[in-house]
């Protein structure tokens, strides 16, 4: 199988760190304390994380209303709301990227030694930096994706619109994810937690992937709110409208 | 046909337009190689080249986009690279002659040089040199790189086009809210791609017009190469369950003349667009003389780049401290670091100078015994994979700084090239060849002149051999050298006065190894510091030092300032703001606040855990009873801030803080009174349920209750039912709290709920987490749901009749 492994640049802008601290939510400017450990922890991710992804593509060998299976992959994409999307597609980018196993150490002893205000500001950090890199390995994909002439689906998870966690064992079978240190726990969390997978399919007919467009949207998740498990609480909080 | 640059320097050319769309309408298969589909459909390419040649277009690109090795691997098809790209260069001439430009077109590969990606750097030259070569023997005017969106790989395709071609060359990056994927400005782009050799430089694709006008703003800013753009037609959206790109060519049109206007040489347009839209292009250009270049404002400055930070040394800027301490001459621990490849030991050096604020970092690798052509590259890829900074090769080995240089993905110094003629022979070219710029010692074969004169002549035999092999004169940099104090005190004057006349009579920058001044005495921070003052006096624009050594910063930050080059003294007053306030600060003004329990109340709600200690101290003395401390000076602050962040006035992270600092009054409370009651009545069990690792919200919960007051037992994450169940019965809580993150998980809740229900049928349960919400709390029968700590605070007390508030 030929996975691609790269190591990734982390370049985060507080503005996309912000959403991951319900910062942005009050109105005002950050109280200075805040703003200091938001600066001491973003100093801090940066230097712990080693940031690495896998890109593989796949051909897809069989389609039917409830699951997607790969050629030469262990990997069956299903849930009824996921497998919906990969109609039209001939093939599938799987995705992992993770921050490191440096991230969940530090965060552990935070835990230990310091307030919990410490510990969720740089946990924050460390999300909006995971969700950095996928964004960054999305483009990447997308890009590919698009000049092959097909379209992009959205980009779907284990665990997320139906689709069994479980399957996240044979996601990382499927893309080597040993290669960068990612592995499962017996409740089928990635390891480090600071990881993610995903799976973007390649389609034959235009497909909604209006997020990125949307400006108002209270978070850098790229599922769109009505996608989200998280949209009942967010909205309720935020007021933005339904995206 | 006169050549395509200079052309380009005199008329504002019009490109052409997307050819993916166009070849589809054509009759490509999707999913198949367009550059393939050329060899057998030939005249179909043809006419697409003819479409945009009628609407006006003057510049006509390749069908190449995909026609190198690595991309044509894909479809097995590798050998035919000389083939497709000759071929394609020859259609595009038969149809436009010499009355259009002919672009060899070369995208990017899918793959990025190492550090990011896997391939050697010059792997990634052998590939797009083919590609180049076989473009150049088709015919084309020129090579144009684009929609490149790391910088590492288009600096490899730049290098390959240069090398193994004699054509000018193009490149253009596609940017995403100002930056490429990989981190890179325009400006930074314009630095690293000038100092290679580029031609003319530019964005295209990106997410439309709009966006890249600020984008070509900073490119005019940052260069006077020509510039080019090519905006995609707006970002696709849906329309009726079609890809529609929404600008139309109106929309286009109406940009064309702002990208002149602004100095923009070649216009065209990317993904999207169609013949009509170059058409409408043309037509809105009120001119096609190219706008006037900038007036040059004094002598430009020296700028270095790494992908993501550029660096500017001149005397407008701010001195620049290059931190030194990565040297194994200088320092043992450094050469036992080499030694055994402890590269972590060498990045957490450069993160400490980078931090103690050094901008640039020296990188020596010259160990003794060692094989610098193998520690330079690795040391390079270390610390560009782990720091921003622009790097500084201190190497004078040509065969080891050639490999360094080629896997810096950026602008380099090199440290150093001096007066010898071999010296300069060897390490010129290679810092033409790779866009570096040089440091030049002011010393020769016959060793270091003591007059200031003489190392003048030196720097300036310097300055015309590195302007002879083609280096512009703002990328030298010269180091008028100082000797130990300890031997010839006398001549520190002499590098002074050097300095001064280096920068009179050549106009270059300076920069200056400080450290040597004090070699062999004692309190060397002394002396540094002080010869740091009066170089800066003389005009020097930086120093490669300790940046550890705060007598080096400090004269640093106070030197730019008195030398005029911090206007406004901004870098001072924030530099002394930063350094004065956390240390030795006063003590709290607000002990001295006439109402200690308001003074305390107001420092935990700004969660200032230093001063709560002195305050409650003073509020026991006025008190004196543990309780009336609680209810009048912690409580109402958490409660004031719970409120608040209700309504959404504070944010989460405050109301910890304020929580943190409570605790710290709770925990003085507690360790000084242990006798008197601190808890206010009510046990809470709480835990994450079985399966989930995820204890970031709990473990706020958990703080809080623990901050109002309440006695809480946290069991930590994954907790299993029955531990929960023994927990609760073993400390009788009132309350039994679960927390959940996932939908995976939260279906444990009901299991653990019924647990309690059959065995304690007293308690009360409360559930929370990021996916639970209210109506799954009713659904699997708790008592109970917060959708944030506070609420969950408030949960607790209802069911907690003791507590007193």
């Amino acid at each position: 199988m030929k996975v691609q492994i790269l190591n990734l640049p982390l370049l985060l802008t507080r503005e996309e760190i912000y959403p991951f601290l319900n910062l942005g939510l009050a109105p005002g400017s950050i109280p200075a304390n805040i703003d200091k450990l938001v600066d001491t922890y973003l100093r801090h991710v940066t230097r712990l994380a080693k940031p690495q992804g896998l890109i593989r593509v796949c051909s897809i060998r069989s389609l039917s209303p409830e699951r997607v299976e790969l050629a030469d992959a262990s990997l069956v994409i299903a849930g009824s709301r996921v497998v919906a999307h990969f109609a039209a597609c001939e093939k599938v980018t799987l995705l992992a990227a993770t921050l490191g196993p440096g991230i969940d150490r530090f965060l552990a002893g935070l835990q230990q030694t310091s307030g919990a205000a410490d510990a969720f500001i740089f946990n924050g950090i460390a999300s909006a930096a995971a969700e950095h890199i996928t964004e960054t390995l999305d483009a990447l994909a997308v890009r590919e994706i698009r000049r092959s002439a097909y379209y992009p689906t959205a980009r779907f998870s284990p665990g997320y619109g139906g689709w069994p966690l479980e399957s996240q064992q044979q996601f990382i079978e499927s893309i080597g994810g040993e290669k960068i240190g990612l592995t499962v726990t017996s409740h089928y969390l990635l390891q480090p937690v600071k990881s993610v997978t995903a799976v973007i399919g390649w389609s034959r007919v235009p497909l909604d992937r209006s997020y990125e467009l949307l400006r108002e949207k209270p978070c850098q998740g790229t599922l769109t709110c009505r996608d989200c498990p998280l949209k009942e609480k967010c909205l309720s909080k935020t007021g933005a409208s339904q995206a | 046909m006169a050549d395509f640059i200079t052309t380009l320097r005199k008329q504002v050319l019009l490109g052409d337009g997307a050819m993916g769309t166009m070849l589809a309408a054509q009759g490509l298969p999707p999913g198949e190689s367009p550059e393939l589909w050329m060899l057998s459909h030939p005249r179909a390419v043809q006419e697409v080249h003819r479409a945009y040649f009628e609407a006006g277009s003057q510049v006509i690109q390749t069908n190449t986009f995909g026609a190198s090795a690595l991309k044509l691997k894909e479809y097995g098809a590798a050998h035919l690279v000389e083939e497709i790209n000759k071929r394609a260069a020859q259609l595009v001439r038969e149809v436009v002659g010499d009355q259009a430009f002919v672009a060899g077109i070369i995208g990017p590969t899918g793959q990025f040089p190492v550090p990011l990606g896997t391939i050697p750097w010059v792997e990634l030259v052998e590939v797009f040199g083919q590609q180049a070569r076989a473009l150049e023997v088709g015919g084309v005017d020129f090579i144009f790189l684009e929609t490149f969106s790391d910088l590492g790989e288009i600096r490899a395709a730049l290098f390959a086009a240069r090398e193994y071609t004699r054509l000018p060359v193009a490149c253009s990056l596609t940017y995403t809210k100002g930056r490429t994927l990989t981190g890179t400005s325009p400006q930074i782009a314009a630095i690293v791609l000038e100092a290679m050799g580029a031609a003319c430089i530019g964005a295209n694709c990106s997410t439309g017009a709009e966006e890249l006008l600020e984008v070509m703003k900073e490119y005019r800013r940052s260069t006077r190469l020509p510039l080019l753009v090519e905006p995609n037609a707006g970002m696709p959206v849906l329309v009726d369950g079609k890809t529609v790109f929404k600008e139309t060519p109106e929309d286009m049109a109406r940009f064309a003349e702002p990208f002149r206007a602004l100095g923009v040489n070649l216009i065209g347009a990317c993904c999207g667009s169609t013949p009509a839209h170059i058409k409408a292009m043309g037509e809105a250009l009120a001119s096609r003389e190219p706008a006037p270049l900038p007036e040059q404002d004094g002598p430009p400055a020296t700028r270095l780049a790494s992908r993501s930070r550029a660096v500017t040394i001149g005397p407008r800027e701010l001195p620049v401290i290059i931190g030194e301490r990565i040297n194994p001459s200088a320092r043992k621990a450094v050469a036992e670091a080499l030694r055994q490849q402890n590269w972590d030991f060498i990045v957490r050096e450069g993160e400490l100078q980078l931090d103690a604020g050094a901008l640039l970092l020296d990188l020596n690798t010259g160990l003794a015994g060692g094989d610098e052509t193998r520690l330079l590259p690795e040391g390079v890829r270390q610390l560009q994979m782990s720091l921003d900074c622009p790097l500084v090769l201190d190497c004078t080995n040509p065969a080891a700084l050639e490999k360094g240089l080629q896997e810096f993905q950026g602008k380099a110094l090199i440290n150093s090239v001096n007066g010898d003629q071999k010296s300069l022979h060897s390490i010129l070219p290679l810092a033409k060849k790779y866009g570096a710029a040089v440091l030049g010692l002011t010393l020769n074969e016959s060793g270091i002149p003591a007059r200031a004169r003489e190392r003048l002549q030196i720097a300036r035999e310097i300055v015309e051999a590195a302007e002879h092999y083609g280096l512009p004169r703002e990328d030298i940099i010269i180091d008028c050298l100082v000797l130990t104090a300890a031997t010839s005190p006398e001549l520190a004057m002499e590098t002074v006065q050097a300095i001064k006349l280096v920068k009179v009579h050549l106009g270059v920058n300076t920069v200056l190894g400080l450290s040597n001044v004090s070699h062999g005495l004692p309190q060397r921070s002394w002396l540094n510091a002080a010869f740091l003052a009066l170089a800066l006096g003389a005009g020097l624009d930086a120093a490669i030092a300790n940046p550890l050594d705060h007598r080096i910063r400090e004269t640093m930050i106070a030197g730019a300032l008195l030398t005029g080059r911090d206007s406004g003294a901004r870098n001072y007053l924030a530099q002394a703001g930063r350094q004065v306030s956390p240390a030795g600060s006063p003590p709290s003004k607000e002990v001295d606040v006439d109402d200690p329990a308001r003074a305390l109340q107001r420092a935990i709600y700004n969660g200032r855990q230093e001063a709560v200690i002195p305050l409650v101290q003073k509020l026991l003395e006025e008190k004196r009873d543990v309780l009336s401390v609680i209810n009048e000076g912690i409580i109402p602050a958490l409660e004031t801030i719970g409120e608040h962040f209700a309504q959404g006035e504070a944010y989460l992270p405050q109301l910890i803080l304020a929580g943190d600092a409570a605790k710290k009054a709770f925990d003085f409370l507690k360790d000084n009174f242990p006798g008197q009651r601190t808890a206010q009545g009510g046990t809470v069990v709480i835990g994450t349920v079985e399966g989930d690792i995820h204890d970031i919200g709990k473990n706020i919960v958990s703080a809080l209750l623990e901050n109002h007051g309440f006695r809480v037992l946290d069991l930590g994450k994954s907790v299993p039912a029955q531990a929960f169940l023994e927990a609760a019965r073993r400390e009788k809580a009132d309350v039994v709290g679960l927390s959940a993150l996932m939908t995976t998980t939260m279906v444990e809740m009901p299991r653990v709920i019924e647990l309690l229900r059959q065995e304690l049928p007293g308690v009360k349960v409360i559930v929370g987490g990021a996916v639970v919400t209210a109506e799954y709390a009713r659904e699997i029968g708790a008592d109970g749901y917060g959708a944030d700590a506070v609420e969950a605070v408030q949960l607790v007390r209802g069911f907690c009749p003791a507590h007193k508030s």
